[in-house]
């Protein structure tokens, strides 16, 4: 699994318009045609892929009444259209047949918005919070975005219709009641095969007209990954730098619930909500019967985790007996558990079975002592963020036999 | 970064409040002695020092002590987090039994019997006895009963007697049933308590049909259960050993469970009851005392055995379980993987004599083959004793009419362990139950005195083993526990976790 960036450069010509465009094949155009698309589209929202040596064989497809062109490659010969095209990728690897991309006049990056066939898609509803996590990976921004939620309408449209995972982020998605509801509804109509996952931190749930609203949508593969740190008012406030959070986030858990609503909980690994990880577990478990998921993750060592490094910095090796109380607390009371973003060499044989490869594809890396390793093709690895300063001092390459023995254990 | 230490009310002197709890001391003989227990079922273990800094407001905030005294709800800070909502939501799963009608039926379609079990608890009549047979026009009453409960799940347990002997009545009810729940949609289960000495091919195909269960009692090995189990040609050990593992062969492995029934002589041999279970593969084993009904109470001087006694056998057969679990046998006590779920999770088992309220007639309901309808199958046997103070009415009465009905008025008012003297400030209440019947059989007063209780005596005594081997077992008995609790191989289980 290599890291594949989700934006790359072209030259691009003749854009006077920003532009939501749909990638797609002339197989494709001439077998499906606009129902490439899983909502409504024009023939406009189309970009034909087109490599130079169909183009020079067959120089008429340049009236086909699509969007635009592009050429995965650089451009060979003369250009004859007025028409948006593309070509000359800095990273051909980046935009491929399926994908919905993003373009603005003025600006030669290229933005993928959907990729096919992968399960990090994700639609980004606002950079604005109302928490300020002391760890959070993306700091919010006091801005007004709302312009994400029409993008986010649009691009449901030009997905593909197949079955796969679509994340819901942000920021706090709840900001934009309206619009993620809106948006909620329109993804169980238009995309009805794809399970839908929103990250909140679930504060203003405590809002009890949510419950009839998303009792309306009733989407039957919606969830929700709703982050707790820890079991008391005090701890966790701290850790989202919010007083009065831990109650509201509590109330909200309980109108989603009542809303029939599947729900996870997520809890960031750090110095500040290791120590109580097994209590936290324990009340996760009394007072949250309903929760589906419990997924424990690693820190992501970027945004203001990078700031409150002093506060956060702990090496997962000093938590694993922890974490190993907390896991099996869970699973042998049935609760569904996963470890998130930590590598195979920094948790005991024994948890490896609760560890998922869970870092998005295009933020996705594995590092120099990850290269010989016999577990690399089992394992989280690191985000593209990670730096000497966030390493365990047991990151380790895993022999043959030393691998054996986790995938043993996971039996 | 906010400082949350302002908004503390400095006035105060108090900084957190109490919530309900009660405790008790273990008699354990080690440092965190005393069990605190909350309303809902959330429990600790402390020493005396801590329990008295609790009560004089003297635990210091921001301690690991203190946090987790606030995370189990045991206090709280006025002014700041409100606990109500998670404490709502915990009595919520804790009494979620409530929210069903009930779902337990059980017809009795006949007394009949082969055997005569000295401690019978039903009476029998003899083999060709009539008039203890269940009409068609009861029996079809029962079924309209059946449906009137709003539970999604329903069981239907044929007992007897010998229920096989009277099959054809249950062949009827059950197809009544199946047709029914063509329209009723509900997700049904037909269990027959049975000898299994009376099968045969076309009751085993019909069975396979209707995915009908089967339960037997087995009283241990061969000597055991036949000086139980009195037949006349002597055999009964050898014909449901028999017809176990013809069950088996048609109907799959786990289509039989059995029951156990321990008279005096069953407690001087553990061991060997636990062996004959293995050795017959089954995965839970019941270890349940005499109930004081039927033909017990009459033959009491006999058959009866002081519970002190039951216990010491007990805990002796579950070292024993805990020992063979550990070897790679699965075989779990049933009532301890109950009352296992009862303390280790939010949730309660919901099995009949560990509710409260009562589970007598509002989670199970007893149609007897002479028509009447009874709260429990302890009271029904105390009919057949000569009582008849608690039958709620007849088949023919809707159920609306048997639930209103007084007798369980009086049941329920002495019914919820929470508010009945001597239950309602033990703090073990949260994981045991009420039991008016069994109260009134033995006290002929269904609230009781505790001191006088055997019920008491025996969910204390349970409950104490269970909490003692949950605190100071090792990790392997820890690992035996668990694999009950969910039923989950020992292997699965492969680390104990966070104890709580």
């Amino acid at each position: 699994m290599a890291m594949l960036r989700k934006d790359t450069h072209f030259e691009i010509h003749h854009l006077n318009e920003p532009k939501l465009l749909k990638v797609i094949t002339l197989d494709e155009f001439i077998e499906q045609g606009l129902a490439v698309c899983a909502g409504s589209a024009e023939f406009g929202d189309l970009l034909l892929w087109l490599p130079n040596e169909e183009r020079l064989r067959s120089p008429h497809l340049l009236s086909l009444p699509v969007g635009g062109f592009l050429i995965p490659e650089p451009l060979i010969g003369d250009f004859d259209s007025m028409r948006p095209h593309l070509h000359s990728p800095k990273d051909a690897d980046v935009v491929q047949p399926g994908d919905v991309i993003a373009i603005t006049p003025g600006n030669a990056m290229v933005r993928v918005l959907y990729r096919r066939g992968s399960d990090s898609n994700l639609l980004f509803m606002t950079d604005r919070c109302n928490s300020l996590c002391l760890m959070c990976s993306q700091p919010p921004k006091d801005i007004d975005d709302r312009w994400h939620i029409e993008e986010n309408l649009r691009l449901i449209d030009l997905m593909d219709s197949d079955e796969e995972n679509l994340g819901i982020s942000g920021g706090e998605p709840t900001l934009y009641r309206d619009g993620l509801l809106e948006i909620l509804a329109k993804c169980k109509a238009v995309l009805p095969q794809k399970s839908i996952h929103v990250l909140s931190n679930g504060r203003l749930f405590q809002d009890p007209s949510w419950i009839a609203a998303l009792s309306a949508i009733s989407h039957p593969q919606l969830s929700w990954g709703i982050p707790l740190y820890a079991d008391n008012a005090e701890d966790h406030d701290h850790v989202v730098q919010a007083p009065g959070a831990f109650s509201e986030t509590l109330q909200g858990l309980y109108n989603l619930a009542r809303a029939n609503q599947i729900i996870e909980i997520r809890v960031v690994l750090n110095r500040l909500t290791t120590p109580r990880l097994p209590e936290l577990a324990h009340y996760v478990f009394r007072n949250l019967p309903f929760v589906r998921h419990v997924a424990l993750m690693g820190i992501e060592s970027t945004g203001l985790a990078r700031k409150n490094y002093e506060e956060l910095w702990i090496d997962p090796l000093d938590y694993q007996e922890s974490l190993s109380q907390a896991v099996y607390f869970l699973f042998n009371r049935g609760v569904p558990v996963s470890i998130y973003n930590l590598p195979l060499c920094l948790i005991p044989a024994h948890l490896s079975r609760f560890a998922r490869q869970s870092i998005s594809d295009w933020k996705n890396l594995f590092i120099d002592t990850c290269q010989q390793c016999a577990a690399v093709k089992h394992c989280s690895g690191f985000f593209k963020s990670h730096t000497d300063r966030w390493q365990s001092r047991g990151v380790q390459l895993l022999s043959t036999e030393a691998f054996s023995a986790y995938a043993r254990s996971a039996q | 970064m906010w400082d949350f230490a302002v908004t503390l009310i400095a006035t105060d002197a108090k900084h957190y409040r109490l919530l309900p709890f009660r405790f008790m001391r273990m008699n354990t003989g080690h440092d965190r002695d005393i069990l605190l227990t909350s309303d809902t079922g959330e429990y600790m273990h402390v020493n005396d020092a801590q329990l008295r800094a609790l009560s004089y407001f003297d635990v210091q905030a921001s301690t690991h002590f203190y946090k987790d005294l606030l995370a189990r709800h045991f206090i709280y800070e006025p002014g700041r987090h409100d606990p109500f909502p998670e404490m709502a939501a915990q009595y919520r799963s804790r009494k979620d039994f409530l929210f069903q009608g009930p779902a337990l039926h059980l017809f009795v379609v006949t007394l009949r019997c082969n055997h005569t079990c000295q401690y019978c608890q039903v009476s029998r009549a003899p083999l060709g006895g009539s008039g203890h047979d269940l009409s068609e026009a009861d029996a079809q009453a029962a079924v309209d009963r059946l449906f009137e409960s709003n539970a999604p799940a329903l069981t239907v347990e044929f007992q007897g007697g010998e229920p096989l002997l009277a099959f054809e009545r249950v062949r009827q009810i059950v197809e009544w049933v199946v047709d029914r729940n063509v329209v009723e949609q509900r997700d049904i289960q037909f269990v027959i308590t049975t000898t299994l000495h009376h099968l045969t091919e076309e009751i085993l195909d019909f069975a396979e049909q209707n995915r009908i269960q089967f339960s037997t009692s087995l009283d241990g090995p061969a000597p055991l259960h036949n000086a139980n189990r009195p037949t006349p040609s002597r055999d009964s050990y050898e014909r449901t050993v028999k017809g176990i593992q013809w069950v088996r062969e048609r109907l799959g492995h786990d289509a039989v469970s059995a029951l156990t029934t321990l008279t005096s002589r069953s407690l001087e041999q553990p061991e060997a009851i636990i062996d004959e279970y293995v050795n017959q593969s089954f995965s839970s084993i019941s270890l349940r005392p005499l109930s004081p009904y039927g033909f017990a109470t009459k033959s009491a001087h006999r058959l009866d055995y002081p519970i002190e006694r039951y216990l010491a056998f007990y805990k002796k057969a579950l070292a024993y379980l805990l020992h063979i679990n550990q070897q790679g046998v699965y075989l779990s006590e049933s009532y301890t993987s109950l009352l296992l779920k009862n303390i280790l999770t939010p949730f309660s088992s919901g099995y009949v004599d560990l509710r409260s309220p009562a589970g007598a007639g509002t989670a199970a309901l007893v149609y007897n083959y002479d028509g009447y309808v009874y709260p429990s199958d302890e009271a029904r046997m105390l009919l057949e004793m000569g009582e008849d103070g608690l039958r709620l009415g007849t088949v023919q009465q809707p159920l609306s009419e048997l639930l209103g009905s007084t007798v369980m008025n009086a049941l329920l008012a002495s019914g919820v362990a929470e508010a009945l003297p001597g239950c309602s400030d033990c703090a073990l209440v949260p994981y045991c139950g009420a039991d008016p019947v069994e109260h009134y059989a033995r006290q002929a007063d269904p609230i009781g005195h505790r001191v006088f209780s055997s019920f008491c005596k025996k969910n204390m005594g349970l409950l104490k083993h269970i909490f003692g081997l949950l605190c100071d077992g090792d990790d392997n008995v820890q690992r035996v526990l668990l694999s009950w609790l969910n039923r989950r191989s020992y292997n699965d289980v492969r680390f104990p976790g966070y104890r709580g």
